[in-house]
């Protein structure tokens, strides 16, 4: 119950001012551009980097996101009204989490043309496998995002130490989708590559259950 | 309270971490055998699995007593983690350091991206983190708590990590001389020898760290409160 | 008669500093008491602690017997909280805002009580703008208005005045005095010290960490007086 919410407070909060999804989309296309200038526009030479580009540029994305999901609820003390509700704070951390990963999925699937634009990447060849590579992936990433940002986003300087503690802690996420969106590419049935989507499986498992669990003692300041 | 030093049973564990130490030096350099292809270069395995080996065991008392923490409010366990992070994220830096000395003149490279040294590498920058949202996360009260919920979730992310930088690199292959297991008995018994060495290094140090960490935490206490952020 | 409140032992240090040492008091049912003290002695830290926004290192709390600060949930639904700023969400309409509080609570919503509350907090028309275009003092009277329909038995409010014009310090005034004929419990702070005495049936002084002081039906001078010698 307080999961759906939760979860709704953040969507809807979204939709009224679409300013997550707004700067998320333009960053992403702005990013692709500065890739593509700065490994000058060979096309198969950039092809080649493309799924490490993709997921680069969806990481920092993603960050965005997160940076916005925790600042609405500084603006006006509203986190506050959350920690005081009767409700088990690791519903706000699944709530906050599932809110997020559908605004990244979403700024992504605006942002892919460009990829597929700017890149020349051939992704429609595979569409099924590579939208289940960007669901297990974005479910991973949510879930440790939003672990962090509840963190780092309640403190002084948290802005800075958000990318700083994430990034490292996402290495697992980084390789498997970027290897697994490579295999896609390249051709390959799904048995030759599956492994990656249960590895981004796990990872999200064991992170949803230690961020439910972790999430009532660092939501209190 | 005493310094550490004062305390008996200190002076006795660091006596025989020394005295261990300089045995386990003279039995690696004199008495265990010399592979043939590496001549000196394989020695340092003596150190670097150790150092692997520790590294590990001081991030679970990371994890660990930052779970008590969490659970408990009392700041004890919070010097048990702040003392585990940085032994352990220092025996980290010795295995990134002592990695590549072996590797250049065997492989004639630095650095590859042999799969724990990878996780090493990654775990290093974790707690590089983990150092910064304890200094910068708000009050010392608060940025403990944040660095208890780091610490548990780095080591949760250490089999994954190995997990995916290891299938990331099939190509690379770990080094026989690195899987002790299957060494000859002359070779395994020096490395046990080490590692008991190593883990007594292990326990003095996040002993005295820890001591030290109450120490501080009293004299800020007494004279009411840590001035810094 | 047993108390419905109790503190025991309350203590939180921010950078190892204590800022409340050992902080123990009652409260019975239908009691309005004003917490009082200088700058920086804690009132704000105390109310957010029993509101379960700060975390404190020791002490224990109880309301009707049932014990705070426990893990799970069930101790935080007899208690209301409002604090400097009113805990909304900028972008949401006036009427989503209390909807989702009210949700949050598991509390059904009751548009007739709505409108009435809107009426009487001068809100009327109001209701279904964003809350950015409102001004701090409409702000606040929609934060009371979020506490006049949720269901609880103890109120912390932290400055409930200071961003209100004198209608609305009165209004809150005769919304205390129907609150108390309810049997709730209201804890609050006031830097109108005036205000703050005529609400309340006794003042709490704050100070070095503990409570200094319980006075019972003091006057503005007397708090003042008292305040002075605690320098």
């Amino acid at each position: 119950m307080a999961f759906w919410t939760i979860l709704v407070k953040d969507l809807r909060l979204e939709l009224r001012t679409r300013e997550s999804l707004a700067t998320m989309v333009v960053f992403a296309a702005t990013i692709i551009l500065l890739f593509a200038f700065a490994f000058s526009a060979a096309p198969a030479q950039l092809r080649s980097f493309a799924p490490g580009l993709i997921w680069i540029t969806y990481f920092f994305t993603a960050v965005l996101g997160l940076l916005r999901s925790f600042g609405r609820e500084n603006e006006q003390d509203a986190y506050d009204l959350l920690l005081t509700a009767p409700l088990d704070r690791g519903a706000i951390f699944l709530g906050k989490m599932a809110a997020f990963f559908i605004l990244l999925l979403a700024a992504q699937l605006v942002s892919l043309p460009f990829f597929i634009l700017f890149l020349d990447l051939p992704l429609w060849k595979a569409p099924t496998a590579f939208a289940l590579i960007l669901v297990i992936t974005d479910l991973a990433i949510a879930a440790v995002g939003t672990l962090i940002a509840g963190m780092s986003l309640r403190s002084p300087a948290g802005e800075t130490l958000l990318p700083i503690l994430l990034f490292p802690l996402l290495t697992p996420i980084l390789i498997a989708a970027t290897e697994a969106t490579d295999a896609v590419l390249a051709g390959q049935p799904l048995e030759e590559w599956d492994f990656w989507l249960m590895l981004l499986l796990t990872f999200f498992g064991v992170f949803v259950l230690a961020g439910t669990f972790i999430f009532d003692y660092i939501s209190e300041q | 309270m005493k310094s550490f030093h004062a305390i008996r049973k200190n002076q006795v564990l660091l006596g025989i971490t020394l005295t261990v130490a300089l045995v386990n030096l003279w039995i690696i350099y004199q008495v265990a055998p010399v592979v043939v292809e590496q001549e000196m270069a394989q020695k340092i395995f003596y150190y670097h699995v150790p150092l692997a080996w520790n590294t590990f065991l001081a991030y679970l008392v990371v994890a660990i007593t930052g779970g008590a923490y969490l659970v408990t409010n009392d700041p004890k366990w919070d010097t048990w983690s702040l003392a585990g992070a940085e032994v352990g994220t220092l025996f980290a830096l010795l295995i990134l350091i002592t990695g590549p000395i072996w590797a250049t003149p065997i492989w004639g490279k630095s650095w590859s991206w042999e799969p724990r040294l990878t996780t090493t590498l990654v775990l290093f920058l974790i707690f590089l983190g983990y150092f910064m949202i304890r200094e910068f996360g708000g009050p010392y009260e608060r940025s403990s708590r944040y660095a208890a919920a780091v610490g548990i979730i780095a080591v949760i992310d250490i089999p994954l990590i190995l997990t995916a930088v290891t299938w990331w690199a099939p190509e690379v292959q770990s080094h026989p001389q690195m899987e002790m297991g299957s060494q000859p008995a002359s070779i395994l018994n020096v490395f046990l020898f080490s590692l008991f060495s190593f883990i007594l290094i292990l326990v003095y140090m996040i002993l005295y760290r820890r001591h030290v960490g109450e120490l501080t935490y009293r004299r800020l206490t007494q004279q009411g409160g840590a001035n810094h952020v | 008669m047993a108390p419905l409140f109790t503190a025991d032992h309350i203590g939180k240090s921010f950078h190892l500093r204590p800022v409340l040492k050992d902080v123990s008091f009652t409260l019975s049912a239908g009691e309005s008491v004003l917490l009082f003290g200088r700058n920086g002695c804690g009132k704000t830290t105390l109310l957010k602690i029993l509101a379960a926004i700060m975390r404190p290192e020791k002490g224990q709390a109880s309301l009707n017997g049932q014990a705070l600060f426990t893990p799970g949930y069930r101790w935080r639904s007899a208690m209301v909280y409002l604090g400097h700023r009113a805990n909304l969400y900028p972008a949401l309409t006036a009427r989503e805002n209390l909807s989702l509080s009210l949700r949050l609570r598991r509390q059904a919503w009751d548009e007739e009580a709505f409108q009435k509350y809107l009426d009487r907090y001068g809100l009327a028309g109001r209701e279904d703008e964003p809350v950015r275009v409102y001004s701090e003092g409409m702000l606040q009277r929609l934060g009371l208005i979020r506490l006049e329909l949720a269901a609880w038995e103890i109120a912390y409010l932290d400055e409930p005045t200071a961003a209100l014009d004198v209608d609305g310090a009165g209004l809150l005034a005769e919304t205390f005095r129907r609150w108390r004929s309810m049997s709730r419990t209201i804890l609050f702070t006031s830097h109108d010290l005036g205000w703050g005495v005529a609400q309340a049936d006794r003042a709490l002084l704050l100070s070095r960490g503990v409570i200094a002081d319980d006075m019972p039906r003091p006057g503005e001078k007397d708090l003042v007086a008292r305040l002075g010698r605690e320098a």
